[in-house]
């Protein structure tokens, strides 16, 4: 970690980075972090290098991002629906449908709203260095498919443990049963929950007991690139533009490989799994339906609810 | 010092019993809530899960006063004198070095440093982690009292000899 | 560096074993040695006590004390005698009946229970005085009650088939609950014959008492304990409920059944929940300080090197699983079957996928293995709480868990290399796609 940065002749320091991250090294994000590490070097000269530590060797995200507020660790690949029990701004991405559709949603990734909350955690010891692109979320079904709200009537639907996804799920009328991802293969299986969300490449592992993929499109929660405060702090100005630009180039060329691996999953789902894909979801109605929260937001999280207005007011 | 054993097993059983009838009264509302209301419950995943922690470690700083914890005695037993004694002298440096190291040093490290809150109870991470240093100190306790408890013993049968 | 590592690792670990450390400090200490080769020691410090905290945060861990709480309030509350009497008008007509009786009724009590030691402790206290009366060598009855409780970890429920699934990320634990039938019926049927073989050895009788109530009483006598079977796992199967919350519907059940045979009152019921949560304590620092080894191994590069020399040796399907095995029935002398299940499943997942064999199949051969390590001494939670219990010495039983252990090792051969043992009932529930 931080215990590894020598100084060269010419007097820069040299860092050897660890990066974390939890998913298994043939899934895209392994890969475009690993094309990520070969950047750093090639445009640091060498002075900067990143090691890899793929299927949550190190720990659950959570667990990451405290060894990096501890100096365990210098980088990870996290959500920022984790994150937003770090720093209560993240859970702005969260919001469903805060984001109008996939251009919108890109354009404030990129933009300046996202940076600024990159920045602001650099106190709890960490900031945002880029994203990577993790779809929209929908929900996946055992047995029938899911139009309106109204087709969610009395069914559970297994909820990540955050209380934004607790909130909509109540807003929307399904029951939230909070479980592990591990869980949901079986429960779904028997019958414990009747349903999940996510983006689509869970069909990967739930394909085969899940028969409706119903493209509500209810969020997009990015993943984020998460880089020690100390270290940063700690690399020269020509470091951290090099470091800077090729996350960017990460973030940028991962769109297209997010894309393919999504249509590689729904290729396999759809042929091997036979899961239905619905795509006449009233997403309005939806919309409609989560305006609760909004209302809520306003008044019992005032620092989340303005940088969610800022991503609203980047719509036009 | 008869009295101080009776009261740490009546406070440690009260407190064991009711963190485990917690869990099951826990466990019991999260089927009902889910099978009789239709509307299940979201915290008692999370308010499980960190009873169970919290139990578990307080619970095993009673098992190192009790000596409870799983060991492989063959060549403890068969050791005598100054064997029996320099053996002893290396047991409890190591577990006094596992538990001042991880759990006093790096617990308390952790939960200082800690600045996020549980997913749905919105429960400090700070105050989570705390029971590692808690049961840290509670079992460098257990083990110096247990010792005191043997010299007392050992002095008074010397004193009736 | 790896090897280096490894020897490091496990070296430090039989020292601290055999020095009579606890064997979850032990675990720890040579996790930590090993570690301060890559880490600095004041950072590895807090990654040691967040993976303390992390290893046993876990809703699936919780299966644990509440299948242990089921198991001790069974034996309370008068479920466990019921289902003795039952064992007993069963296979009363056989020589060395007591020792034959105690086999079944662990089979029995572990169909509810999902705890190897809660059954050892339960048929252990209830047993051992009736085959004491009966002029049976305490030894024997001891090895024969030890060897007999892991049956209640491989049929279903089971706490350490719960703890495989969280370890290989996921496995269905419904599948695994209903692959461990047949085979738990295999190793209660070897354990049994031999046990039988050794009591018509030693001149025991068959049962002399005249049982007070009439067969039909006993058997409806034990229907209400028995239907908890039904409720835990068929609530499983349909959905009602997960395995974690199966748990406490054991629980729920079994007390109600305990205060209406009017043996279980507040006041026991306060030690037994006590007495639960204490054990349970230990098993979970256990866990706790083996999840920092598991750590520091997957850090090290280890269990990738070890499956990688492992699958070096031979590329034959059956040597493999072979050597496998052979390498767990020595392990699991000195490790206890908890901190065995965390370390070595991260060790053998890669090569059984490599060999093609279902996840399934490798869990039940896995818990298997290491529920004979549970017995076998100088280490294991069983033996150590069946002496105990049957007021033995780990030197006087272990003559007779010889056999029994041969025993043993039959029923895991079989189930290694048949492997429709374990996935023909999975795949009728329709739990698997194929086998
Ligand atoms: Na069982
Ligand atoms: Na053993």
């Amino acid at each position: 970690a931080c215990g590894e940065k020598t100084d060269t002749p010419a007097g820069d320091q040299t860092f050897n980075l660890k990066l974390g991250h939890n998913l298994a090294e043939d899934h895209a994000v392994h890969l475009e972090l690993s094309d990520f590490a070969e950047k750093v070097k090639e445009k640091t000269d060498g002075t900067v290098t990143v090691q890899i530590f793929p299927n949550g060797t190190l720990g659950s995200e959570t667990d990451m991002i405290s060894q990096i507020q501890n100096d365990a660790l210098d980088m990870a690949k996290v959500s920022a629906s984790t994150l937003g029990n770090f720093s209560a701004q993240y859970n702005a991405y969260s919001v469903p449908y805060v984001f109008d559709d996939q251009d919108h949603y890109y354009s404030v990734m990129d933009g300046e709203i996202t940076q600024d909350i990159f920045s602001s955690t650099s106190g709890d010891g960490f900031i945002g260095l880029t994203w990577l692109d993790s779809g929209s979320r929908s929900f996946y079904t055992k047995d029938r498919a899911i139009r309106t709200p109204e087709d969610l009537k009395g069914l559970k639907i297994r909820t990540m443990d955050s209380q934004i996804a607790i909130d909509m799920m109540d807003a929307l009328g399904g029951s939230a049963t909070v479980m592990g991802y591990s869980d949901i293969y079986t429960g779904l299986q028997q019958g414990v929950i009747d349903g999940a969300e996510n983006n689509v490449t869970a069909l990967r592992d739930h394909g085969e007991v899940a028969k409706f993929y119903s493209f509500d499109e209810h969020s997009r929660i990015p993943d984020i690139v998460v880089l020690s405060a100390k270290v940063w702090d700690a690399m020269t100005e020509e470091q951290k533009s090099a470091i800077k630009e090729a996350a960017m180039e990460a973030s940028d060329s991962y769109k297209t490989r997010w894309k393919n691996f999504e249509d590689e999953v729904l290729e396999k789902a759809t042929n091997e799994f036979g899961v239905e894909l619905v795509r006449d979801v009233d997403i309005k109605a939806f919309q409609d339906a989560v305006q609760p929260i909004y209302e809520n937001l306003e008044t019992e999280s005032p620092e989340v609810f303005e940088v969610v207005q800022k991503i609203r007011d980047a719509v036009k | 010092m008869k009295n101080i054993d009776k009261t740490i097993d009546t406070i440690m059983k009260a407190v064991m019993a009711a963190a485990m009838f917690s869990l099951v009264v826990g466990g019991t509302w999260q089927i009902f809530t889910r099978w009789i209301l239709k509307d299940p419950s979201t915290f008692t995943e999370e308010f499980m899960r960190y009873m169970l922690i919290w139990a578990s470690m307080i619970g095993s700083a009673y098992c190192f006063y009790k000596d409870k914890h799983l060991t492989l005695d063959l060549f403890k037993k068969k050791a005598t004198g100054k064997k029996e004694k320099v053996l002893m002298v290396f047991i409890e440096s190591m577990i006094l070095f596992f538990v001042i190291y991880v759990f006093v040093y790096g617990g308390s490290k952790m939960a200082f440093n800690a600045t996020n809150t549980s997913s749905v109870m919105q429960i400090p991470f700070k105050y989570l982690y705390m029971i590692l240093p808690i049961s840290g100190i509670f079992i460098v306790l257990a083990r110096a009292l247990k010792y005191y408890q043997a010299f007392l013993v050992s002095r008074k049968s010397k004193e009736e000899n | 560096m790896v090897i280096q590592a490894t020897l490091i690792l496990f070296g430090i670990f039989f020292v601290m074993l055999f020095s009579g450390v606890p064997i979850s400090v032990g675990i720890g200490i040579a996790s930590i040695i090993t570690a301060f080769f890559s880490f600095d020691p004041s950072v590895f410090a807090i990654t040691a006590a967040q993976r303390v905290f992390s290893g046993i945060d876990s809703f699936a861990l919780l299966a644990l004390p509440f299948f242990t709480l089921a198991g001790n309030i069974m034996n309370k509350g008068g479920i466990a005698q019921r289902l003795v009497r039952l064992a007993r008008l069963v296979v009363g007509w056989i020589p060395g009946y007591l020792a034959a009786t105690n086999v079944l009724a662990n089979m029995f009590f572990g169909a509810i229970s999902g705890s190897s030691v809660a059954a050892t402790s339960a048929m252990g206290s209830i047993m051992s005085p009736l085959e004491r009366e009966e002029g049976y060598d305490p030894n024997y009855s001891a090895a024969v009650n030890i060897c007999s409780a892991p049956t209640g970890i491989i049929i279903p429920p089971s706490g350490p088939l719960i703890l495989y699934s969280i370890t290989a990320g996921g496995v269905s634990v419904a599948a695994l609950f209903m692959a461990g039938y047949i085979p738990g019926l295999i190793l209660g049927l070897s354990v049994l014959t031999v046990a039988i073989i050794m009591a018509a050895k030693k001149g025991y009788k068959k049962s002399t008492v005249k049982e007070v109530d009439s067969p039909l009483k006993v058997v409806i006598d034990a229907i209400p304990s028995l239907l908890a079977v039904i409720i835990v796992m068929a609530g499983i199967l349909a959905g009602w409920f997960t395995p974690t919350e199966a748990g406490v519907v054991a629980v729920l059940y079994c007390g109600l059944l305990g205060f209406l045979y009017k043996e279980l009152n507040l006041k026991n019921l306060y030690e037994i929940l006590a007495d639960t949560m204490i054990s349970s304590a230990t098993i979970l620092f256990l866990i706790a300080a083996s999840t920092i080894m598991s750590y520091v191994m997957s850090y090290s590069g280890i269990p990738a090197a070890i499956s990688r020399m492992i699958m070096g040796a031979s590329s034959n399907k059956y040597v493999l699983l072979l050597i496998m095995n052979l390498f767990l029935l020595v392990m699991g002398m000195f490790l206890d079957l908890t901190p065995a299940v965390l370390i070595f499943t991260p060790i053998f997942l890669p090569i059984i996928g490599s060999i093609g064999m279902s996840p399934v199949h490798f869990g039940i051969m896995l818990i298997l293995n290491l529920g004979i390590g549970s017995v076998t001494p100088p280490v294991g939670s069983c033996l150590f709480v069946g002496c105990s219990v049957g007021k033995v010495s780990i030197e006087g039983v272990t003559r007779y868990i010889i056999p029994l252990f041969a025993a043993m090792v039959v029923a895991l051969l079989l189930v290694t290399y048949i492997p429709a043992l374990s996935l023909w009932i999975p795949y009728v529930f329709g739990l698997i796609p194929s086998f």
